[in-house]
């Protein structure tokens, strides 16, 4: 097993990163400071730094794969959410979602072997929909608080919560068993590339349409997660917007005053 | 799962071969549990359900049913005849001034009212020049309605799917909240597979009012339709 390779690709990005940036400095920040992101500063600077490689490297390969036929994408789409079920599973376990791991393992079993590696999701037609989970949701149900906002090298937008959990996400892919550097190389770029072709209508909706991609990214990652840990069915409570919520009973509160002088 | 404009809490089902080899292989207990549960859930799609607010689906099933169109008649139209035909049921589904008002947050109160006009004018026309950019053509797409629950404050929330390819795992969902208004049920915020158009939008625009001003969000959105009028 080359553990050199595996444990010096992150590394050696994370160290590049940290290098560029305190050769960059400082970036300028419109407008007030979020309250709510005490680390903007640093994270505009990961911000940057990520939006940088993507442009320069990620997003041509991924245009260029965009190309490939759709089936041919969604085979390689497959073969990655295959291999990232059994973190999902391990996690359903932790959060004692016992039904929902023994039915996920029995996708990843079927999908290994019928589905050849998981290239044909066999499974898929029955009907049963995927679940996605991993140790930073997990942790959120256990009652760990999610931290501050945090923008890592390459990893992108986290919470604090997310950061930590993400090793053992790693560890627990059998990706990273896999025993050539070459191969890890490989399959680990081209989940990137993967990963950055299912994300190129949003990242187009955001270049569209937001004025500060920071802010976007970060608020619309941040209620995706809240989005992930409730599975996808997040509390009404939790889809009223409690920003408006307030906003409104403060209104009403400032117009009671009014009234009443 | 019904067409649009119908309720049901089941997802949809697909036979194969495969399903039947899949369904005799699984665990007794997990055919069990699954078995309840779809009897329960049956059950619910029997029942009438009280908490159901047909006014406020109705308000959803018709914004979707003006969006499929302009979608399955894009090219026949181009970029005009879609803006042109969406922009009544828009500015009819959704509450566009309300919307305008809380996307500017604290910011709002310190315009005049002629900015205030202003603001709600030129939001009002980038809604509807996005809706007929993005909504520009088909593929299968389908809206389903799954169910409507009442929110705070009086108002609804009613949860769709827009199914986007036959595999279910890559469904959006597609939350929306609507208040009534004079006797009409009008959309207030999109939520989209959990992320909230209104909070983005809140974010984005409060941080350059702050920074830039009224002036620069305004020019910059007017910048905006004319990229799209013009690429199109």
């Amino acid at each position: 097993m080359n553990n050199k390779t595996r444990a010096n690709c992150p590394l050696t990005l994370l160290v590049l990163a940290l290098f560029i940036l305190t050769g960059t400095g400082c970036v300028s920040i419109p407008g007030e400071p979020d309250p709510n992101d005490p680390w903007e500063p640093f994270n505009r600077s990961m911000y940057d730094f990520n939006d940088g490689i993507d442009k320069d490297i990620i997003a041509p390969i991924a245009n260029a794969y965009l190309k490939i036929p759709d089936g041919g994408r969604k085979a390689i789409h497959n073969f990655f959410v295959n291999l990232g079920t059994p973190t999902t599973i391990i996690n359903q376990f932790l959060q004692g979602k016992f039904e929902l791991g023994i039915e996920d393992s029995m996708r990843f079993i079927f999908n290994t072997t019928f589905g050849l590696l998981g290239f044909i999701d066999f499974v898929g037609p029955t009907g049963l929909v995927r679940h996605e989970e991993d140790f930073g949701q997990t942790f959120a149900v256990w009652g760990i608080p999610s931290g501050n906002f945090l923008t890592l090298p390459v990893l992108g937008p986290q919470t604090v919560r997310s950061a930590v959990g993400w090793p053992l996400d790693f560890v627990t892919k059998p990706l990273f068993w896999i025993e050539t550097g070459g191969e890890f190389v490989f399959v680990a770029g081209l989940n990137i590339v993967d990963t950055r072709a299912r994300l190129a209508p949003a990242i187009r909706l955001r270049d569209e349409t937001a004025f500060d991609p920071y802010i976007f990214t970060r608020e619309a990652f941040l209620q995706q997660r809240l989005n992930l840990i409730y599975d996808g069915n997040p509390p009404i409570q939790d889809l009223e917007d409690l920003d408006l919520l307030e906003e409104e009973q403060l209104l009403e509160e400032e117009k009671a005053e009014e009234n009443s002088q | 799962m019904m067409e649009s404009g119908s309720i049901s809490h089941r997802r949809r089902t697909r036979y194969s071969p495969r399903r039947v080899i899949w369904r005799k292989m699984r665990f007794t207990t997990t055919m069990l549990l699954q078995t309840l549960m779809a009897g329960l859930l049956c059950l619910c799609t029997v029942l009438p359900s009280a908490a159901q607010n047909p006014d406020a689906i109705a308000t959803v099933d018709n914004l979707h049913a003006a969006l499929l169109d302009i979608m399955r008649n894009a090219d026949s139209l181009g970029f005009a005849g879609r803006r042109d035909q969406i922009a009544p049921v828009i500015k009819e589904s959704l509450d566009l001034p309300f919307i305008a008002r809380f996307t500017l947050g604290r910011y709002w109160k310190d315009l005049s009212a002629e900015q205030q006009d202003t603001f709600v004018d030129v939001f009002s026309r980038w809604t509807v020049v996005h809706y007929a950019s993005r909504f520009d053509g088909y593929s299968s797409e389908q809206f389903k309605t799954i169910s409507s629950a009442p929110a705070r404050r009086g108002r609804e929330l009613v949860r769709t799917v827009l199914e986007v390819n036959d595999d279910p795992a890559d469904d959006v969902s597609l939350d929306y909240l609507l208040h009534d208004t004079d006797g009409k049920w009008r959309v207030v915020n999109v939520i989209a597979n959990g992320v909230s158009d209104l909070s983005l939008k809140r974010a984005d625009y409060g941080a350059l009012v702050g920074a830039q001003g009224l002036d620069s969000l305004i020019a910059k959105l007017e910048g905006q339709i004319s990229d799209l009028e013009v690429g199109h």
